[in-house]
């Protein structure tokens, strides 16, 4: 049960959107490798945004190693060690999201209840 | 065909009165953010408008069943052809009712700027939904009654004389006659074969298509699994309904089952119209996209600022010709999900959907071919 969710209005492209999240899950195992995922031209009508936006997206995915082109044009989550790499990434990127809200003002307290609530409400999305 | 057209009388009034039931009964099926075909942000469901329009549509389409029930009674046997077009003409001026209300809320929306002040998310399957539902279970009994008919059939042929009666008149006389053959004998499970296999092969490419989510809407995951399975649970009800009706006129053409006057008609269309009953009610009780099931924890209200409740579905009104027919070229999809129903309709921004429609036009001429090899 995994879906994908874009903001329209969002100052991040889509294209980026998308990559970001199918990057997610399959770091989080959510997605598996060998699970296939709905072709370009399919996930364009659902989510209701242009084709080419979704094939820059699935490009990108490609290029990265983390889903292959299978004959008939079927989309796979391919065999990675996405997982290692996602982690020393996410502390990478977290490190300097941490330093910018310290800098701003925010208590290291205000920082742990922030990440707990997405964890929660992350969680109770999972449940569902 | 089995009974003779004069039985029309009686058929078209059931049915007349059963589609008009199930027309009255789709506003209260569909998506609850979709409203005579027009996409709505759940914020302004409350306007009077809604209730207004609904209610003219119950009104309307209430008085068609009375002028058409009583109408089907009405035309004397004679005038056949009008009979068995009674349902289709049925159909015109609902269709004007519809775009009535549909045109009424467009403007509405329009007018108002619905959208302009709502913040719109895209969410959308990435993974289906009860894709490992064991379809094939469903298709069991129906198939079942199938077989039936075959080894029934083949335990029969030898009994069967030579020339037996293969078509009968309303009254349950006798009309018309064949010679004893493979295709004479088995064509009712011939078709009954065909129409099994066409319907199977359905399900099997619409279930499994991903669909969008309704941000708006929660448990969107388990309403659509549950959706999927009642979908296909709908199918193998049609096809236990339809195959009984194969079963049993096999059997009255064998000379299994007697029948009186009008029994045939009666015995034929029983279990057909048992089963659209209880359809009816699954559908019902499900809605599109299982829009109107009781989850647990609906009544749970999220507690404290939760962002996430203020996003609604981005308006797809554009893709939706009279927010009955969808036009999408960017779309793979061959079938997407009914805007006002229950089911899947065709995507007509895909060459597919033509070949898919003349398919469709071919069976009944298959059957049409295989009656007229029986006679």
């Amino acid at each position: 049960m995994v879906n994908l969710t874009i903001e329209i209005n969002s100052r991040i492209p889509i294209h980026r959107q998308i990559y970001d999240q199918i990057k997610s899950f399959v770091s989080t195992g959510e997605l598996k490798s060998g699970e296939r995922i709905p072709s370009s031209r399919t996930m364009a009508g659902t989510l209701e945004v242009n084709y080419h936006t979704v094939n820059q997206a699935y490009q990108m995915l490609w290029k990265d190693g983390i889903i292959n082109l299978e004959k008939g044009k079927k989309y796979v989550v391919a065999e990675t060690r996405l997982g290692k790499n996602m982690c020393t990434d996410f502390e990478k990127r977290e490190k300097e999201i941490i330093k910018e809200a310290i800098e701003n003002g925010m208590s290291e307290n205000e920082v742990l209840q922030v990440v707990q609530t997405i964890l929660d409400r992350r969680n109770e999305g999972v449940k569902q | 065909m089995i009974f003779n057209l004069s039985g029309f009388s009686l058929l078209s009034f059931f049915l007349i009165i059963l589609i008009g039931i199930m027309l009255l009964l789709i506003p209260n099926m569909t998506e609850k953010t979709v409203v005579f075909g027009v996409r709505v942000p759940p914020s302004k469901l409350e306007l009077p408008i809604f209730a207004t329009l609904k209610k003219q549509y119950r009104s309307y389409v209430a008085i068609l069943i009375v002028i058409f029930g009583i109408g089907s009674l009405l035309i004397p046997p004679s005038l056949v052809l009008i009979q068995a077009l009674l349902t289709l003409l049925f159909l015109a001026p609902f269709f004007a009712i519809y775009l009535k209300e549909h045109y009424a809320l467009e403007r509405a929306k329009k007018e108002g700027g619905w959208y302009d002040d709502v913040v719109t998310r895209s969410e959308a399957e990435l993974t289906i939904n009860g894709a490992g539902l064991q379809v094939w279970i469903y298709f069991v009994p129906g198939l079942l009654i199938l077989a039936i008919l075959f080894v029934a059939g083949a335990l029969l042929y030898p009994s069967i004389p030579g020339i037996f009666a293969t078509h009968f008149g309303a009254n349950g006389q006798p009309n018309g006659f064949s010679t004893k053959s493979i295709w004479s004998v088995f064509g009712t499970g011939f078709v009954g074969l065909v129409v099994s296999t066409f319907l199977i092969a359905l399900t099997y490419v619409t279930y499994r298509t991903p669909l969008s989510i309704d941000p708006s809407i929660p448990q969107s995951n388990t309403r659509l699994r549950i959706f999927r399975k009642t979908f296909v649970v709908t199918i193998g009800l049609i096809l236990v309904g339809l195959n009984l009706v194969f079963l049993i006129t096999s059997l009255m053409i064998w000379g299994i089952v007697a029948i009186g006057p009008y029994g045939g008609v009666v015995l034929v269309l029983a279990p057909l119209f048992a089963i659209l009953v209880i359809l009816t009610l699954i559908l019902f009780r499900t809605g599109q996209l299982g829009s109107n099931l009781k989850l647990k924890g609906d009544a749970v209200e999220p507690e404290g600022p939760n962002q996430e409740d203020n996003f609604v579905r981005k308006d797809d009104d554009v893709f939706w010709k009279a927010g009955m027919i969808y036009v999408n070229k960017d779309d793979k999809r061959l079938f997407v999900p009914k805007r006002f129903g229950v089911g899947y309709t065709l995507n007509f921004g895909r060459p597919g959907s033509w070949i898919f429609i003349i398919g469709i036009i071919a069976i009944p001429v298959v059957i049409i071919v295989l009656t007229l090899a029986l006679r």
